[in-house]
């Protein structure tokens, strides 16, 4: 190796600028498709071509010897192709013949193989990516501490870095302008001496880049999402657009746009027509706009206005306000005083600025809350006598899109909180649209029963109140026993409305179906049991899963149990599975199909003939077990986070880079250390006991700190994430040098092993959380880390 | 060379036969183990779904599948829907020769030629104008004369052929518009299909009676009944 050769600033700062693009890609992709198609569609795709980095080492190790004779050349132009088709990605997943609709893959075979060229495009820059930095590696082993802090430092500032894109940029724009990157890691990687071969391909690369920045790709949203269908109706415009690390904001406005809930089948009147606010294509909320005082808000013709017509108000809190429409139904029924909560900054700022007259958040009663639903119930201390909570599921179903979005404003501990939270008199409404099989109103009532029961209340008739329509169910929860004022209310409302009762200290069989019959009446069988105070059994027996949720397992819209899915299938076909619960099978296939995908990579290197050397068990334990093991901590402590600091991005990329950078730091630090079994050992044990402790403190901690300034926070977040991320950084590059003593032809296999493990963890992790927990993804990270501490001490006992 | 001309039109007439042929076996098939084999007894409505070229209503891409037992897409995010449903929704409003129905949501007009099949008259409006021009156009290829199609919002329904003894609303929304409900005549039915386009799960079907108007959910699912396991 020249001197040129070895590492140098120049050469760390390249690896950290490629690391930067690498992880702001893979952001950037998500939200591209979420955009397009839905989210657990991105995480698909990104899986898979995450695999390219695992193809990589295997690339890597089958050509390792001509790949480190030229490695100079190689990693020049390997950042150049990941420039390239990074760049280039948008536009090639465009084309007619490769773009997909995720809603026709079930049921059109062109889409499967259309979502199979997605792979493949957006598989190349991940692959070219990986291999300039493996073969960085490869190649100087024994500075593997620095390079690898390169990595890590360059990963976390890629994660700030597309933050601040998200906002200035639309998603089509942003592999484009993230593309810069690493072509100017692989100008400063050869910048100490120019090889006019070289250039070449670097001006072709600027020039393409600087093509499509001129001239941005479009992308099409699939013709099944919300907005493409609003968007045909006639004079449909969109009026605003925004976007935002949350995702794209667009506002549409069109003549035929009108949304009333439920509404009675009584009801004569007009329904207003409404601007509607979408996220990344699917609907967000309406605009409501204030009538005056005198008239009826059309929630009040809905079961949503069954807590109205029991009592007036005084102190009513608003959870998910969302576009405010709950606000306005509470602003129309003179309530003086409405706290309302909402996480996404966007929203209510658009509305301020482009609806001034009619933003319910600029009215005097309404204060506006900016954070997540959970961190304000932990943290409030006032009072209110109606807690209003956003309406669940949607008309006809949301297909399980929400399936695996972890809703902790629904979890049975956010249910104490709310119950600290009214008053005396108080009570909670909650309202859901009629799901079949039924799978919503039983696990709300599940949840109430259960929070009864720790309240050591077990009349539970008395205490719960709930109405259905046509389409919908709402229920009241409230501390105090009903009132027979209450009961009139309730009949009243339901009577004039043509809703029936559904839930009264007093039904009758017969009332339940007056106005809205059912052919199935099922429900009102499962409905009682669970009242019944027996509902143990049934829940277990139950082909869902409708048992309350915790911060545990925070999934309130997933409902498929793993252990009757063969039933479901005799219920429901192949082609309508999918969409009872499509989120979550999604995550299943795209674990089943990294899973083989990355044991044929990790087992093709092995069938190479010419590959010898000892050790792979360990190699294949051992750096497995750092992949998994590093992302199912990383997924942890993004989860507590945004819990602890109440915003989603803002946590997340604050933990994600924290993550990084004190791992960086740990990484370049083993520079100083003997990279020995008892080095390996010790790291390894200090990451197991943290682990252990954290998955038995860390929630405690953050909730008994939740309410401290955020200077606290931060410093608790720095104090908590710190330690344990810079020993998670030390394993890897230890691992590396070991290797490089004792088998350097492994190496290239580690990094593919490592590559390759990570991705099957992110989506690992999200089936074991939604199955057993957060705390079981802990300790099992702890066990990996086990497995690495035994695995180097069983097969390196000479060192 | 007259020859070849002669076994070339042959040939193409043999293939036009044979494609007729297939495309009636297939609907044959349709009506027999979709439809009638899932417990569908209306016996006009059963005629009106042999009767009805399904194929003639779909894209000519997705024509193959024309007599599949799913939805199929028709471009503009929309669908046709399952042919048990057809065939469900309209038993489930008990049409007779003598009806007036309107339907919201024309689509593919797939819906509408079948009901016309039975009824007197068929109003069906839709919003999407393309969609609109399509389905008109293929009913009137196929002479369904007693069909008007209207491209419209279907909120406001047909005012000036009101009342209407049935209604199909197959372009759902979170609440159903007055009008239509206005518009139903007393003893009238209105059905509406529940669900994701391609999981159609849940049909509501809305009676008219005097000053109260009656929702009853129904469950065809796929289509057994969904009942637990004792």
């Amino acid at each position: 190796m020249s001197s040129l050769d070895k590492t140098h600033p120049f050469q760390l700062i390249s690896i950290g600028l490629l690391s930067a693009a690498i992880i702001a890609f893979q952001l950037v992709l998500m939200t591209l498709f979420s955009n397009t198609q839905w989210y657990h569609f991105a995480s698909m795709v990104i899986s898979v071509a995450l695999l390219g980095f695992g193809a990589s080492g295997t690339f890597l190790t089958i050509f390792r010897s001509f790949l480190l004779d030229n490695s100079r050349r190689v990693i020049t132009l390997s950042m150049l192709a990941c420039s390239l088709f990074m760049a280039l990605s948008v536009t090639l997943s465009q084309l007619d013949p490769i773009r997909f609709d995720s809603f026709l893959i079930f049921s059109e075979q062109q889409h499967v193989f259309k979502l199979i060229a997605t792979y493949l495009v957006l598989f190349i820059p991940f692959f070219f990516g990986g291999l300039a930095i493996g073969v960085s590696f490869a190649r100087d082993v024994k500075n593997i501490g620095t390079l690898y802090f390169a990595n890590l430092l360059g990963s976390g500032i890629g994660g700030i870095l597309v933050l601040g894109l998200f906002w200035h940029f639309y998603p089509a724009s942003l592999p484009i302008v993230i593309a810069i990157l690493p072509l100017i890691a692989a100008l400063i990687f050869i910048m100490r001496k120019l090889d006019t071969f070289i250039m070449i391909p670097i001006i072709f690369v600027a020039i393409v880049i600087l093509v499509l920045f001129i001239n941005p790709p479009e992308t099409k949203t699939s013709e099944f999402k919300s907005i493409s269908q609003v968007l045909q109706l006639p004079d449909a415009e969109i009026k605003h657009e925004q976007p935002t690390p949350f995702g794209l904001i667009q506002v549409v406005s069109a003549p035929a746009l009108r949304y009333a809930p439920g509404l009675s089948l009584q009801y004569r009147g007009d329904i207003p027509i409404e601007d509607v606010v979408f996220s990344d294509g699917e609907w967000f909320g309406p605009i409501i706009f204030l009538q005056d005082s005198n008239s009826a808000h059309i929630y009040d013709y809905s079961t949503i206005g069954l807590p109205y017509r029991m009592n007036a108000h005084q102190n009513v809190l608003v959870l998910d306000a969302g576009t405010g429409d709950n606000i306005a139904h509470a602003l129309s029924n003179r309530i003086p005083n409405i706290s309302a909560i909402e996480p996404n900054a966007t929203i209510p700022r658009i509305l301020n600025s482009k609806y001034p007259q009619s933003s319910v958040y600029l009215r005097e009663e309404v204060s506006l809350h900016q954070m997540h639903n959970y961190t304000y119930l932990l943290s409030a201390e006032d009072k209110y006598d109606l807690i209003v909570m956003p309406t669940l599921d949607a008309f006809g179903g949301t297909s399980g899109l929400y399936a695996l979005q972890e809703r902790y404003y629904l979890t049975l501990e956010a249910f104490e909180q709310m119950w600290d939270l009214v008053d005396e008199d108080g009570m909670i409404c909650i309202s859901t649209w009629m799901d079949y099989p039924v799978r919503y109103p039983l696990r709300i009532l599940s949840t109430f029963t259960e929070l009864l029961d720790r309240q050591n209340i077990s009349d539970y008739q008395s205490h719960i109140a709930a109405i259905r329509s046509w389409g919908m169910v709402s229920f009241v929860l409230k501390k105090t026993p009903l009132t027979d004022s209450d009961v009139t209310s309730i009949r009243n409302f339901a009577s004039e409305m043509n809703f029936d009762p559904l839930q009264l200290p007093d039904i009758q069989p017969e009332e339940r179906t007056q106005y809205n019959q059912m052919e199935d009446e099922s429900f009102f069988t499962y409905f009682d049991l669970l009242m019944s105070g027996q509902g143990d059994d049934f829940i277990r027996d139950y082909e869902f899963n409708i048992a309350p949720t915790s911060e545990n397992r925070p999934y309130f819209s997933q409902f498929i149990r793993l252990d009757k899915l063969s039933q479901l299938r005799t219920y429901f076909s192949d082609h309508s599975l999918p969409f009872l619960e499509l989120g979550y099978i999604i995550i299943l296939v795209t674990l089943l199909q990294v899973s083989i995908v990355a044991i044929i990579l990790i087992i093709l290197p092995l069938l190479t003939r010419r590959w010898g050397g000892s050790h792979k068990i360990w190699t294949l334990f051992y750096f497995g077990a750092l992949g998994i093991g590093f992302m199912f901590i990383e997924i942890v402590f993004i989860q507590r986070f945004v819990l602890y600091f109440g915003n989603p991005i803002y946590a997340a990329t604050a933990v994600i880079s924290s993550i990084l950078i004190f791992s960086g730091l740990g990484s370049f630090t083993t520079s100083y250390f003997i990279a020995a079994r008892k080095s390996i050992m010790n790291v390894c044990f200090i990451i197991i006991t943290f682990a252990i402790l954290y998955s038995i403190f860390l929630t405690p901690i953050l909730k008994l700190t939740i309410n401290t300034p955020i200077l606290i926070k931060l410093l608790l977040t720095i104090i908590l994430i710190g330690p344990i991320s810079f020993a998670m950084g030390m394993p890897f590059p230890f691992g590396l040098r070991l290797l490089n003593r004792h088998n350097p032809t492994n190496i290239c296999w580690a990094w593919g092993i490592n590559g390759c493990l990570s991705v099957i963890s992110a989506v690992l992790a999200t089936v074991i959380a939604v199955e057993f927990g957060f705390i079981a993804v802990m300790i099992i990270a702890a066990l990996m880390y086990a497995i690495a501490h035994i695995s180097t001490s069983l097969s390196y006992s000479k060192f | 060379m007259k020859r070849l001309y002669l076994l070339l039109t042959v040939l193409i007439l043999f293939s036009i036969l044979s494609a007729t042929d297939v495309f009636e076996s297939q609907r044959e098939n349709m009506v027999n183990n979709q439809i009638k084999a899932r417990g569908i007894s209306h016996r006009a409505t059963m005629e009106a779904m042999q009767n009805v070229p399904r194929h003639r209503f779909v894209p000519s891409m997705q024509r193959r599948f024309a007599y599949s037992d799913r939805p199929l897409p028709i471009g503009h995010g929309q669908t046709i829907s399952q042919p048990y449903i057809v065939a469900y929704m309209t038993e489930i409003v008990d049409p007779q020769s003598e009806y007036r129905v309107l339907e919201i949501g024309t689509g593919s007009g797939y819906q509408a030629a079948v009901l016309a099949e039975i009824v007197d008259s068929v109003y069906t409006i839709e919003i999407i104008p393309e969609l609109a021009e399509t389905a008109a156009g293929v009913l009137k290829s196929l002479e369904y004369d007693n069909v008007k199609v209207k491209a419209a919002d279907g909120y406001y329904g047909w005012e000036e052929h009101a009342p209407f003894d049935a209604i199909v609303v197959t372009a759902a929304a979170e609440y159903i518009p007055p009008p239509l409900v206005e518009q139903l005549k007393d003893g009238g039915k209105m059905v509406i299909p529940v669900g994701s386009p391609f999981r159609t799960q849940n049909l509501m079907l809305i009676t008219k009676r005097g000053d109260d108007i009656v929702s009853r959910s129904l469950f065809p699912v796929r289509f057994v009944p969904f009942t637990r396991s004792e």
